[in-house]
């Protein structure tokens, strides 16, 4: 073959190239034309798969999956022990997953791989609000029990939560933080997440809180991100640039130990009232040496330990599926030994 | 006798075919890391029965889509000697742009033109400060990163971004979800479709069209490309503007199949998108590398995730493996590679 039919023999392999790219786009054209609303939702009533009620009945082990959102932070651990205790006590396969930092699509190929293991049974924590929604909803037409933890999945067909009323977690701390500041100042709040749908309905619950009282200034929220260095940057930079503050609400396990290192530091303690979220081990340090005023627990534990159980007790016994609060708990001075003493003793808070 | 040595000739030249062909196998670029992903496919296929269920690696291309389509532009650019760090910013920012649009009354169909436009402007700016100012490419796109973030964040106020016909008044919404939830006949997902159409492109683009011979001359030598008469600047400028409207595509993908989009979006990406590009054997020295090599990287990343999954590995170890496994996936191509020579 000469140079002149290579080139010719290149040209229409390229015209064959492009042809063949022109019918496939005329192909997406066409389907997507006749695409009409199909919005599938789950019917009333959720149906357990007939393979998950059969493996019940023949006894054989259950396989639970609980996708956390965050599984790189020190929380996170709290979880994973509830979720293997409750898998010792029931003679469950469960485990924790999850991405290692918060990523919707990273969660959403979790979640899509874990349907299509068929597992019996799946809690997830909502990294984002409505983003899991339609993976979730596939997840329960597949027959399998699907429930939220910690961070519930609003507006998703999810069967329970189990977790705390992250509105009202808000709220309290609000409340508290009014108890050692008084009805005047000037706030902060820190977040790991801001825009995270946890974050959010915490800060809410802050806002409402302090909106009662017309000479509390709200000076803003700050995201601090979960990477240490750059959260404590963050919060150093904040508190440079706001001299004035006489208050800090920390809405997560991240900022709030964080916070009361930053306090702790600067001889602060006193001169700003702190209070956070979750029983991290520097927070309960913190609030002995007074950097830290208080801390309320979501109870990490029971929120790994409630869906593995409920799901089990849902498919072995037909136990209705219910939602359960896991509280909130407030450590402050009059407490902290006590709390120090569980630590000490591997307890799992926090 | 006459008849062995028929034979006898008859066996050699089957000898000698068989050996051509595989001498022609280990001359292809990508053998390397198809062999990786061989090994990797069927050693997960043992381990898990779920691995080879159609449904599990349907999902596993629609999961890998999106990267792949960003990988086929960062090839470009990556062949052309240059970098872009900032796809995962204007994966978000078109994203979130379009979302924007959709929920304050823009027709649906608009959202999207000027989300591709704002993807191919920010690939344009990029192309022009990396060219013209002469700024390395690495610092104009790590600030084209942050410039792109801290854009869609001041523009959503960090909140998530939702289209539903609660918030979108467009009829055209349920096509436009269709884009990226949907599935043909059912079980081929559409951004899968998208996936081929991009890649075929690239594929045409760069292994049979003038430009691809171009950008391989100006990665390869761009003094030489420059005397022979390729506009070197020019060929690099729409390396970036397809990367830029690529990253547009995959972001209003992801609009379209989450249906929402939220301030950690394309955190992270941009590592991805360029671990994809390099395993599948494209040279960060410029002037190697293939669009085929670039879909057998992404894929590699994303049955190593699915499998692990499937497997039930802990995250963090799923962390460490992927690392070992990527190294070894690299090591594997360099190796044949060197047998090639």
């Amino acid at each position: 073959m000469n140079f002149k039919e290579k080139e010719v023999n290149k040209m229409s392999r390229f015209r064959k190239l492009i042809f063949s790219l022109a019918v496939i786009a005329a192909l997406v054209v066409f389907m997507v034309s006749f695409v009409e609303c199909q919005t599938k939702s789950t019917e009333a009533g959720f149906k357990l798969a007939d393979k998950i009620a059969e493996r019940a009945k023949k006894g054989e082990q259950l396989v639970i999956r609980v996708v956390y959102h965050n599984t790189g932070i020190a929380f996170a651990m709290l979880i994973k022990r509830g979720v293997e205790a409750a898998a010792r006590e029931f003679g469950v396969d469960a485990q924790m997953t999850g991405p290692v930092e918060p990523s919707v699509e990273q969660q959403v190929a979790i979640i899509e791989t874990l349907i299509v293991k068929e597992v019996d049974g799946l809690a997830i924590s909502n990294v984002s609000a409505e983003a899991l929604n339609p993976v979730i909803e596939r997840a329960l037409d597949a027959g399998i029990p699907t429930v939220s933890f910690n961070s519930d999945a609003s507006g998703s067909k999810r069967l329970a939560f189990y977790g705390q009323d992250l509105v009202q977690s808000g709220k309290t701390e609000a409340d508290i933080l009014v108890e050692y500041m008084g009805t005047k100042g000037k706030v902060l709040i820190f977040s790991c997440d801001a825009a995270a749908a946890w974050s959010k309905d915490r800060e809410t619950g802050v806002r409402d809180g302090l909106g009662k009282y017309p000479d509390i200034e709200i000076v803003g929220i700050v995201n601090t991100g979960v990477e240490e260095q750059a959260c404590y940057a963050a919060i150093e930079n904040a508190l440079l640039a706001n001299k004035d503050i006489t208050g800090i609400a920390a809405l997560d396990a991240v900022t709030t130990p964080a916070v009361g290192r930053y306090i702790l530091r600067n001889n602060l303690a006193g001169k700003i009232i702190h209070i956070g979220h979750d029983l991290m081990p520097e927070t309960l340090e913190n609030i002995k040496k007074g950097a830290t005023n208080a801390s309320l627990s979501q109870d990490p534990y029971k929120q790994g330990y409630l869906p593995v159980k409920a799901i089990f007790e849902y498919i072995t016994k037909g136990v209705a599926l219910e939602s359960g609060d896991t509280g909130v708990l407030r450590v402050d001075e009059k407490n902290i030994d006590e709390y120090l003493q569980k630590l000490e003793k591997g307890e799992p808070i926090g | 006798m006459n008849d062995q040595i028929i034979i006898d000739k008859a066996k050699s030249f089957e000898m000698v075919a068989k050996r051509k062909f595989t001498f022609r196998f280990f001359k292809i670029k990508e053998t390397g890391i198809f062999v990786a992903f061989i090994l990797l496919f069927a050693a997960l296929s043992l381990a898990s029965p779920y691995f080879i269920k159609v449904e599990n690696l349907l999902n596993v291309v629609r999961q890998i889509s999106l990267t792949g389509i960003m990988a086929v532009g960062m090839t470009l650019v990556i062949v052309s000697r240059e970098i872009d760090l900032s796809v995962g910013g204007i994966y978000g920012l078109c994203a979130v742009s379009a979302g924007l649009l959709m929920t304050n009354g823009v027709p649906v169909w608009a959202a999207i033109v000027i989300a591709l436009i704002v993807g191919i402007f920010i690939g344009f700016l990029n192309g022009i400060l990396v060219t013209y100012v002469r700024i390395p490419a690495l610092i104009v796109t790590l600030g084209m990163l942050n410039v792109t973030r801290g854009t869609y964040l001041l523009l959503s106020n960090g909140l998530s971004v939702y289209i539903s016909s609660k918030t979108v008044t467009d009829p055209n919404l349920d096509k436009f979800i269709y884009l990226g939830q949907g599935k043909i006949f059912g079980i081929i997902p559409m951004m899968m479709i998208f996936l081929v159409i991009v890649m075929i492109s690239g594929y045409a683009l760069y292994g049979k069209s003038s430009y691809g011979f171009h950008i391989r001359a100006v990665g390869g030598n761009e003094r030489a490309a420059r005397a022979s008469g390729i506009n070197v600047f020019r060929v690099k400028i729409l390396a970036f503007i397809i990367t830029g409207f690529l990253c547009a595509i995959a972001g209003l993908l992801n609009l379209s199949f989450l249906s929402s989009v939220q301030g950690i979006i394309g955190s992270g990406l941009e590592l991805e998108v360029i671990a994809a590009t390099i395993l599948g054997g494209t040279s960060l020295a410029g002037g190697e590398g293939t669009i085929i090599g670039t879909l057998i990287g992404a894929l590699i990343m994303g049955i190593l995730r699915n499998g692990l999954i499937l497997i039930g590995v802990s995250p963090f170890w799923q962390t460490l493996m992927i690392g070992v496994i990527i190294i070894g996936a690299v090591a594997t191509d360099m190796w044949l590679k060197r047998k090639q020579v």
